[in-house]
């Protein structure tokens, strides 16, 4: 068993069509990577040129929200779930 | 569609934030082509305080908290809601930006003018890629429903 990756709504189509992935890594950044082997474009969504994760994005493992951890070096284990949910703001 | 208690509910919080900008969740089902919402949760509007007039952030945590909890039932975050104080009940600008990371969801937003909250209008982009949202008719109905607080 790997980390499950959980894929919102809005990168679906990028994942045919799938909620949730599965790859392995030892980081949230290597895991990513893993699963961009199989789907470019779901890489390229969620992380920069520079391997940055994009603006709008929030990643949680198991819960723990990356920014507060080492961002993309955070480590993940076989069987950590990773979800990633988009920002809901904005105004008038 | 909503039960007239939770729009009451949607109401009453935006109106009570006012002047500045309140927002939640909406939990519910599809039923064929429509929406059923089912739960509506407040949430904190986490935008900088000094913003909250003209801006609302809604903590992902809360989503995905909520999201935990409504697996493998019928049920899921089919909207959210928030306020325009004194301004249109339709997307601005800002809007635009985070309804395109939440297609396929209810997007509702309410006037508050002068601490009075109006009907909400409700707003819906078919994909990330489209060009302006459509207005979806909010339809309320009687049906007991819940009401629960926005979960940390």
């Amino acid at each position: 068993m790997g980390v499950i990756v959980r894929i919102p709504t809005v990168l679906r189509r990028l994942t045919g069509g799938r909620e949730e992935l599965e790859a392995s890594g030892s980081t949230v950044g290597e895991v990513f990577a893993e699963l961009g082997k199989e789907h470019q474009e779901f890489l390229a969504r969620i992380t920069t040129e520079s391997g940055q994760l994009r603006p709008f994005l929030n990643v949680f493992v198991n819960g723990e929200d990356i920014r507060f951890a080492q961002e993309l070096e955070t480590p993940v284990r076989d069987g950590d779930e990773v979800s990633i949910i988009p920002s809901i703001a904005g105004g008038r | 569609m909503l039960a007239p208690a939770l729009l009451s509910k949607l109401l009453a919080h935006v109106a009570e934030v006012y002047p500045l900008e309140g927002c939640g969740l909406l939990v519910g089902r599809r039923e064929g082509e429509e929406l059923r919402v089912t739960r509506v949760l407040p949430c904190p509007n986490v935008a900088k305080a000094e913003e909250r007039a003209h801006r609302f952030v809604i903590d992902p945590r809360a989503v995905l908290n909520v999201e935990r909890r409504l697996r493998g039932t019928v049920e899921s975050i089919v909207g959210f809601y928030h306020s325009h104080p004194d301004a249109e009940a339709r997307p601005s600008k800002t809007d635009m930006e985070y309804v395109r990371l939440w297609p396929r969801t209810a997007w509702l937003i309410a006037t508050v003018e002068g601490g009075e909250a109006r009907p909400p209008r409700a707003w819906w982009l078919d994909g990330p890629e489209g060009a302006a949202p459509r207005e979806l008719e909010v339809r309320v109905a009687a049906s007991a429903e819940a009401l629960a607080p926005c979960p940390e």
